[in-house]
């Protein structure tokens, strides 16, 4: 979960660099098939709904332009199931996410289940649903 | 010896049982009572400043069910994220928001605390039991920026205390 929150987080004014060598890590964390909700569909959103297979959730974490102050992903609170054959994994948790070099304000926050899967050896991002807190 | 009355009183035990009584009633009511709130953002216009602060009161509803109108703490994720907003739909019923104008059962909702409203216009929806609709006062925001919907009543930590 550490090197997702490093993948993830983006220190204040990155450089295109930096940006590139998180998307090369995240690309090494994510399944090939990996299916990724991004919430119930709302008005207006830019996102769809579903994200299907690695390349698309790379393709849409290249376009991501991040506030130039940064932001940082904490996962917290998390609770981990393993399948008896231990090659699938559950993690519910809370994503936390603060922008700002100093104090952090907390921008948002969501419950997660990421879903993991054994593949080659290493633990990968099989699939990821957040929870609604507020449903239209 | 003397230098001590004026902090510890002629009767140092009942002062410090008084003490540990205070000190065990905060943690209560803080601990599981009032949950303190720093309000963020500006869904809540006009009635909640951006930054105001306030308590979400978690015994409001020990003894009563939430109500309309009522401003309450939606558990956001994990215990200290929360949304704050108003409810203005029940279980059961049906909310459609037509134009800015807010319906329940196809009878308009009188809101005195919405001063300007955007054109909003959303899809009737139907609550299930254990469901409410929760929205924020400022209707003047664009409604893809507004944060709003159905909401299952155990997210509901407590009725905000001001």
């Amino acid at each position: 979960m550490s090197a997702i929150e490093e993948s993830l987080t983006v220190p204040e004014n990155d450089g295109e660099l930096g940006r590139l060598a998180r998307i090369a890590a995240l690309r090494n964390l994510l399944a090939p098939d990996i299916a990724v909700s991004t919430g119930a569909p709302r008005p207006g959103a830019e996102v769809p709904p579903e994200l299907v297979g690695r390349d698309a959730v790379l393709a849409l974490a290249g376009r991501w332009v991040p506030p130039a102050g940064g932001v940082t992903i904490e996962f917290v609170d998390m609770q981990v199931t393993v399948d008896a054959g231990r090659s699938t994994a559950q993690v519910y948790c809370t994503a936390r996410i603060s922008s700002g070099p100093d104090d952090r304000p907390l921008v948002d926050a969501r419950e997660l289940t990421i879903g993991f899967a054994r593949i080659d050896g290493s633990w990968l991002i099989a699939s990821v649903r957040p929870e609604d807190t507020l449903v239209r | 010896m003397s230098l001590l009355i004026p902090i510890v009183g002629r009767n140092p035990r009942a002062t410090l049982l008084r003490i540990a009584f205070t000190s065990g009633l905060a943690v209560v009511v803080f601990g599981w009572v009032l949950v303190p709130l720093r309000l963020s953002g500006i869904s809540m216009l006009p009635t909640y400043e951006d930054g105001a602060l306030n308590f979400a009161n978690r015994a409001a509803y020990w003894t009563h069910e939430p109500v309309r109108g009522d401003v309450v703490a939606i558990r956001m994720a994990g215990p200290n994220a929360f949304y704050v907003k108003r409810i203005v739909g029940m279980p059961g019923e049906r909310v459609e928001i037509v134009a800015g104008t807010v319906t329940v059962n196809h009878e308009v909702l009188i809101e005195p605390t919405v001063v300007r409203r955007a054109q909003w216009n959303m899809a009737p929806v139907d609550l299930a039991p254990g469901e409410f609709f929760v929205v924020g006062d400022n209707r003047s925001m664009k409604i893809e920026h507004h944060d709003f919907g159905r909401v299952s009543r155990r997210r509901i930590a407590g009725k905000l205390l001001f």
